[in-house]
């Protein structure tokens, strides 16, 4: 592949195909209309709007909420598990170790209605819990997976130079282990994350009455036509996942010009 | 291994294994139960041993739409895997920073929820939408083209919500390649389709594979994107699925085919292995 | 070394991974303030054994002491023994100082006493000016430097070494050679040294162990090691060896004559009892062999196959009415060039007869 023009601007048509929508969606959060169809005015509205929809403002912090707790539980509990299984030797630990692939490979929808039917069958009540629960299930492989990668070969000299220097077990994870797999862990709660504001399907089948989050909230809406309030709030969501890839993208140049000098 | 370290083993070990007993053996061997019970007309579940709801799913009525169904999840798998390529192989010549600008860009629309950029869709592709009047509006069509609610609505929301799932392990895979090895072939009068079949294709067919996995799977089942790019004129798998949890209430034969996707998923993951595929770097985003 | 207190040792120690015996037995004293070095082929379980007194690795079956102590059961963070990793192990994400502190950072020491003792070291190792940077910032000579402070810090009794020196260029790996020799005699510390390579051991140690298949084939002075092998695996290994077979034809009161093919008979010199018609070994080393191209009494008559010039010395085979051809090592300005014919003959007194 030669560095012709017409290259750089297939990559440029991927990247406007995988942006057109959520252009779409900015554009039209600045539309005077309520229909989403007709470009007519210039306006704020929607914006001010956001915040007299109760219940979409209600949606959108469980959303929040089941994203935040679900990243936090599986985040610990994937590093420990990861480090676990990469430490430790157990019976069937082979068999586990495959197991734990099963959410990642399987249909989200077989997941979904598996789910909903062990609650049942335990007689939990659907509601926030339930989704926050599901998506603690589906996260933790992920994060594993990418702890995981962290975790090589010269991490058992460290942890066995460590232990040699008379380090404890607990030491030894606290301050060798967690600042070498920090990468892995900090990937791995990204994912965790994004998964879970990203995710429809286990949500809409784990969700009882009244337990609103933004996605279910959407597809009662699509139906009967979403109102711009909604675009206006996904673009102050998009802006801020903008201002904090940026910040990121800065101290991380800033870092590497320092080591440079 | 010494006593006192089974307390800090225990700490690390026991969560793991509850959580795979509880949130992932137990509601999978449930739901293989369930899939030989009979459902009553109530929507309830009696507990009598059958095997009529597998072969239910033999029905023709069934048959046509798995067909139709996998025919929507080929189609869009080969899509992104036509489009993950020629961008792996141009990204592939571009400075690293750029690569990982780019690998970067794919991650954030999902940012958003996959509904809302759904709904984006909506806007464009509709009769009186975006794209339509563009086109009229410049005189190219004179009347506008039916983009949604049909098979095409349908393929257009999946390459879009699943094309990410493709490009990061084609790019990973042809990032990879070793620079020496497609020159060599040039030096050897291999031509571009030449060096792409005999030496890009055999190196990175376990990344285009796990590409083609991650895609072709969920699109059997995102019902949402079929219920609302399809206008639930077409059903998938998924919205099968769906109907009989939450609709028809009959979640032996729901079961059934759960069971059944799950079997094919196994299969398609053991093809993957054979290609000398690693487990672990599946949905290693 | 002058009162040879004995600081490790291993009492029959056994070890198996997974139902495979890795070490076989070993039995081993090892004196305060000596240089020993445990050498052997990769996979030989010399590793292994030095796992074992560091304690990473547990003992299958027999005891390990260090100072009298049975410390068996002892766990690696609470034995005075510290190791240098193969590969280091220097903590990537902390600094100089901080990897040098780590150990008595464990031991909970205070601050001041760590940081005094940290200055120490580093000035032992000589590397100040190095402490706020990172083991990634270090060349490959400096982060040996560091690894070996992080580990003198801890006043051990033992300082194990894995393979420590053989990452590094051959320069570099001399240098560090005598910079290792200084510290042991400026500490007087126990070392333990683990190696594939000859060269090394035969430089650096005051005793040599050979270690084959889990087994100690040899322990002696390196001297010992390379003049009277004890076995055709060390012999083997360590320099370069032309190993005969021969048949003993007459034995004679410390004296046997041994012929190596049809018609030619060597006689030696040697204190072990051998029966007549023994198929024995005879271990002889190719400087050992005198090569002339006109006849030499009592020599074998060869040609010359292939040279190769070394510097020093010259490396000659010779194809001799024998199974291998015959390895010489030769100072003369002689030029044998191939297909030469020459003859050899070998110094009797040198060769080492062996049983198999």
């Amino acid at each position: 592949m030669k560095n012709r023009p017409i290259n750089n601007l297939f990559i440029f048509l991927v990247f406007i195909f995988l942006y057109l929508p959520i252009i779409v969606l900015v554009v039209y959060s600045f539309n005077s209309s309520s229909m989403n169809i007709l470009f007519e005015n210039f306006t704020f509205k929607w914006y001010e709007e956001i915040f007299n929809n109760k219940e979409l403002i209600e949606s959108f912090l469980n959303t929040l909420m089941v994203a935040g707790i679900s990243t936090v539980v599986s985040t610990i509990l994937g590093t420990m598990a990861a480090y676990g299984l990469y430490k430790y030797n157990f019976p069937f630990k082979n068999l586990l170790n495959s197991l734990i692939y099963i959410p990642i490979v399987i249909p989200e929808i077989v997941l979904g209605i598996s789910l909903l039917s062990i609650y049942t069958l335990m007689r939990l009540e659907l509601g926030l819990h339930t989704i926050i629960i599901s998506h603690i299930a589906f996260s933790i492989p992920f994060v594993i997976v990418s702890v995981r990668s962290a975790l090589t070969r010269e991490t058992i000299t460290y942890e066995e130079a460590a232990k040699d220097l008379g380090a404890s077990n607990f030491k030894i994870f606290k301050d060798i282990i967690i600042p070498i797999i920090l990468p892995g862990i900090v990937s791995g709660a990204t994912l965790a994350f994004t998964l879970s504001l990203d995710d429809v399907v286990i949500s809409y089948f784990t969700a009882g009455p009244g337990s609103n989050t933004l996605p279910l909230y959407i597809y009662s809406m699509i139906k009967t036509g979403i109102t711009p309030d909604v675009n206006a709030l996904t673009t102050i969501m998009l802006l801020i996942v903008f201002i904090i890839l940026t910040t990121i993208a800065i101290i991380q140049t800033r870092k590497i010009r320092k080591e440079a000098i | 291994m010494k006593k006192k370290d089974f307390g800090f083993k225990t700490i690390f070990i026991l969560p793991i294994v509850i959580y795979t007993l509880v949130l992932i053996v137990l509601p999978i061997i449930y739901v293989l139960f369930l899939s030989f019970c009979t459902s009553d007309s109530y929507g309830g579940i009696n507990y009598q041993f059958t095997i009529d709801n597998y072969i239910n799913i033999f029905d023709i009525t069934y048959i046509k739409m798995f067909v139709k169904s996998a025919l929507i999840a080929l189609v869009t798998t080969f899509i992104c895997l036509l489009i993950s390529y020629p961008f792996a192989l141009i990204l592939r010549r571009k400075s690293e920073s750029v690569k990982n600008l780019a690998t970067k860009l794919i991650m954030v629309p999902f940012l958003t929820n996959s509904l809302i950029r759904t709904y984006g869709w909506i806007i464009l592709l509709r009769k009186n939408g975006v794209i339509n009047n563009v086109l009229t509006g410049a005189g190219l069509i004179e009347f506008p083209l039916n983009l949604m609610y049909n098979k095409v609505g349908i393929i257009i929301g999946m390459v879009y919500t699943l094309l990410p799932f493709m490009l990061l392990p084609v790019c990973s895979a042809v990032f990879e390649l070793d620079k020496n090895v497609i020159e060599a072939a040039k030096d050897l009068g291999a031509k571009p389709l030449q060096i792409f079949k005999n030496i890009i294709l055999p190196q990175t067919i376990s990344g285009a594979f796990n590409g083609s996995l991650m895609v072709f799977i969920p699109s059997i089942g995102y019902f949402f994107i079929a219920d609302i790019l399809g206008g639930g004129k077409t059903m998938i798998i998924g919205n099968l699925i769906k109907n009989q949890f939450l609709t028809a209430r009959n979640w032996p034969f729901g079961s059934a085919i759960s069971i059944f996707l799950i079997i094919i998923t196994f299969a398609l993951v053991k093809v993957y292995k054979r290609l000398g595929g690693k487990i672990e770097d599946l949905g290693g985003l | 070394m002058d009162d040879k207190k004995v600081l490790v040792r291993l009492e029959n120690i056994s070890k198996n991974f997974n139902n495979v015996k890795v070490i076989k037995d070993v039995s081993l004293d090892i004196y305060k303030g000596e240089f020993l070095t445990l050498l052997g082929p990769s996979g030989c379980g010399k590793t292994t054994i030095l796992r074992m007194i560091s304690g990473l690795d547990d003992v299958t079956k027999g005891k390990v002491f260090i100072d009298g102590v049975d410390v068996t059961e002892v766990d690696a963070t609470k034995r005075e023994v510290n190791t240098i990793f193969q590969n280091l192990a220097l903590f990537p994400k902390m600094t100089v100082k901080e990897n040098v502190g780590f150990g008595l950072k464990m031991k909970k020491l205070d601050k001041n006493i760590i940081d005094k003792r940290v200055k120490e070291v580093i000035k032992l190792v000589k590397m100040e000016g190095y402490e706020d940077r990172f083991p990634s910032e270090l060349s490959g000579g400096q982060q040996q430097r560091i690894a070996i402070a992080r580990s003198i810090i801890m006043n051990p009794k033992v300082l194990l070494l894995d393979e420590s020196l053989c990452s590094l260029d051959l320069k570099l790996k001399k240098s560090m050679q005598i910079e290792l020799k200084r510290l042991q005699k400026k500490l007087g510390i126990t070392f333990i040294y683990v190696t594939h390579a000859q060269d090394e051991a035969l430089s650096m140690s005051d005793r040599i162990a050979v270690i084959n298949n889990g087994k100690i084939e040899q322990l002696d002075t390196p001297e010992n090691i390379y003049k009277n092998p004890k076995t055709v695996f060390v012999a083997d290994f360590i320099g370069e060896a032309n190993i005969l077979d021969g048949k003993v034809v007459n034995v004679n009161d410390g004296v046997i004559k041994v012929s190596l093919f049809e018609g030619y008979v060597i006689e030696i010199e040697t204190d072990e009892k051998y029966e007549k018609n023994e198929q024995i070994k005879l271990i002889i080393r190719p400087e050992n062999i005198k090569i002339s191209k006109k006849e030499l009494i009592n020599g074998i008559e060869g040609v010359v196959t292939e040279t190769t010039y070394n510097g020093d010395s010259t490396k000659i085979l010779v194809d001799v009415p024998l199974k291998e051809d015959i390895k010489v090592s030769t100072t003369d300005d002689d030029k044998y060039n191939s297909s030469t014919k020459v003859y050899i003959k070998f110094d009797s007194k040198l060769i080492v007869p062996l049983r198999k």
